[in-house]
Parts: C-alpha cells; sequence; structure tokens
C-alpha cells in the first residue's frame, strides 16, 4: 500500500466516523417554523374539540352475556330457512307408505276363495284375483320353469 | 431523553381485564373506545364509519387482549390493530366506488366548501377537509404523532416503518396542512403577506 492509498483510507475513515455522528434533528413542532406551529395548534384545538359517541360496552362482553355471532350467522339461517320453505313448497305431499296403509287399514288379509287345476282365485275387500298357471303346449306360451303356486294363506 | 415508549395507564386496565377484575371492562372500553374512534375518523374521514369501525375494532381488541405480551408497550400493538382495520376499510369503499363510478359518487356526495364550512363554524368539518388534503399514510402519521400525542418511536412503531420514515411523513403533512389551511382560516393566514 502507497502512502497515498494510506491517506485516503484514513481520510475515509474520518469521513465515515463524521457521518455515523450526525443525529438527526427531532421534527417536533417546536422545531419547525412559527407558522406551520400555528397550524398544527390549531389543528390539535380542533381535535380536542371531538366529541366521541357514548361507548357502549356490548352486552356479550360481559361475563354470562349472550354470545356474538359472527355476521354470517344471520344470512346463513335466513337462507336455510328459504330452503327449507323453497323445498317443502316444489315438492308434492309425501304419500304415505302403502304397506303401512294396508296394516293400519283394518281389512282382511286376502283369502282363497277357489282353486281348481292350475287356477287359484284370491279375494281381498273388493278385488278378486284370478292366478292362471301356463299350460306346455300352448302356443306363445312359456314353458312353467317356476314353482308350483302356493297357497299364501297358509 | 424521554422515555420513546412511556407507560401506558391503558396497559394497567388491559392487565387487570385479563386478571379477571370484574370492574375493568367497563373502564377499559370507556378509556378505549374515544382513542379508537379518533384514530378511525383521523384515517377514514367519516364520523358514522369511523363509529362502526371503532366498535369493531374494540371488539377485535376484546378477542386478542390475551395475545398482547405485556412486556412490549400496549399503544403501538393497539394502535397497529386500528390502523389496519382502516386500511382495509379504506381499500373496501375505494374498490366500492371505482365499481360504483366516481361520476355518482359527486353526484351523491357533493364536495364540502371548505369557506361555507369555516363561516358555520364547523371546525370539524374543517378538520376533516384539512386532513383529507393528506395522503393517507401522511394522515395516519400527523393523527398518532401530533394529534394523538404518540412519540415519534410509537407512532412508527404501530405504523411499522421506521422512525426515519415516519418524520419525512411529518414534515410532508405539516407542509400540506400549512397550504390548506393558511387559505382557509384567516387567524391563520396572517403571514401571507410577509
Amino acid at each position: 500500500m502507497t502512502e497515498r492509498d494510506e491517506r485516503d483510507r484514513r481520510l475515509t475513515d474520518a469521513l465515515r466516523s463524521a457521518w455515523s455522528d450526525l443525529v438527526p434533528p427531532e421534527a417536533t413542532p417546536e422545531a419547525t417554523d412559527p407558522r406551520t406551529a400555528a397550524c398544527v395548534a390549531w389543528m390539535r384545538e380542533a381535535w380536542a374539540q371531538l366529541e366521541p359517541p357514548p361507548a357502549r360496552v356490548p352486552q356479550h362482553l360481559r361475563p354470562g352475556g349472550v354470545p356474538r355471532f359472527g355476521p354470517w350467522v344471520l344470512p346463513a339461517a335466513a337462507a336455510l330457512l328459504l330452503l327449507f320453505l323453497v323445498r317443502d313448497r316444489g315438492l308434492p305431499p309425501a304419500s304415505p307408505d302403502p304397506v303401512e296403509e294396508l296394516a293400519v287399514s283394518g281389512e282382511p288379509p286376502a283369502e282363497t276363495i277357489h282353486r281348481e287345476g292350475d287356477a287359484l282365485v284370491l279375494e281381498r275387500g273388493s278385488v278378486r284375483l284370478l292366478l292362471l298357471t301356463p299350460q306346455t303346449g300352448v302356443p306363445g306360451a312359456e314353458p312353467n320353469t317356476r314353482p308350483e303356486t302356493e297357497d299364501l294363506t297358509r | 431523553m424521554a422515555d420513546p415508549f412511556p407507560p401506558a395507564p391503558e396497559a394497567e386496565l388491559v392487565l387487570a381485564l385479563l386478571a379477571g377484575d370484574p370492574g375493568a371492562l367497563d373502564r377499559w372500553y370507556r378509556a378505549e373506545f374515544p382513542v379508537v374512534w379518533r384514530l378511525a375518523l383521523g384515517v377514514l374521514l367519516d364520523a358514522e364509519e369511523a363509529e362502526d369501525l371503532a366498535q369493531e375494532a374494540m371488539l377485535k381488541l376484546h378477542d386478542r387482549l390475551s395475545a398482547w405480551d405485556s412486556a412490549r408497550p400496549y399503544r403501538p400493538w393497539r394502535n397497529t390493530l386500528v390502523l389496519n382495520l382502516c386500511r382495509d376499510r379504506l381499500r373496501r369503499r375505494d374498490a366500492r366506488r371505482r365499481a360504483e363510478g366516481e361520476a355518482a359518487e359527486r353526484e351523491l356526495r357533493p364536495a364540502p366548501d371548505p369557506a361555507a364550512a369555516l363561516e358555520q363554524g364547523e371546525t370539524r368539518e374543517l378538520l376533516q377537509l384539512a386532513l383529507a388534503a393528506l395522503t393517507p399514510r401522511e394522515r395516519e402519521a400527523f393523527v398518532l404523532r401530533e394529534l394523538e400525542g404518540c412519540s415519534s418511536e410509537e407512532a412508527a412503531a404501530a405504523m411499522e416503518i421506521e422512525v426515519g420514515s415516519l418524520r419525512s411523513l411529518l414534515t410532508l403533512a405539516r407542509r400540506r396542512l400549512r397550504a390548506f389551511l393558511e387559505r382557509r382560516v384567516p387567524e391563520l393566514a396572517g403571514g401571507e403577506n410577509d
């Protein structure tokens, strides 16, 4: 390192040291000019005249208060209610279960009123049902592969 | 040298509230609500919106009090929460105004006349107009430091910026306010002919 380099280095160090010692002034109103200070003072006075609305502690913050609902709860509840109403109105009234209806109707069970050969006649209330077993050899008839008809009343 | 984070009486109330003191809730709420409302008004410049936001902020503060680290200063913590809510509200308001169209907005809410406001003695109106002459960041800095009396360190911590940046914002804010007020408030216009 030459003597000139050494001198430059010392000078740089001195400048850096002086720079780091600089303290920026506090920009308080007192430090500003009187006209600006007057404006700030006017603002402060006006600020001090502000009257805040009354502070009312919400009930739900108190111990034992009603819990607070989020802003989404009421709209969600309303939407759910609307959904139920629309659904109930859009569908026909639910029909009763036919099995249950039979069970509670009090009508007598089906009764065998006639049996002859492959014919069986059942009757229940005002309905009469004739059951026939297809015979083999009849044109268009399918072979009877099903078991013989049983007496359902047994 | 003054304590950059002086002890806040509000912090004592918070500690009492957290300790289960039955009367602390009322005392804390009544002490804090006006401060929170003023801060909201200073940033939002709308009294109704400020009241609405203050109530929301108080609930949020109450919900989060247990998360406050009592080893850290209380005021910057509280002010940061309120400022963040205000910024969200301003963003939503700007987006809504853009969507509705500036023309419609102007038609609905004509710009108030500062001279008329002063004649009617509406200091609050003029105060809001003066603050409206600042950018949102300048407004935050000015309200915290000059109007609410926070130290520079407290205000900078609340805004989450460096103290140097806060000072720059304050310088710009004072300059703008002086330009605005000297033209509108006769008692401040004395130096115009200097």
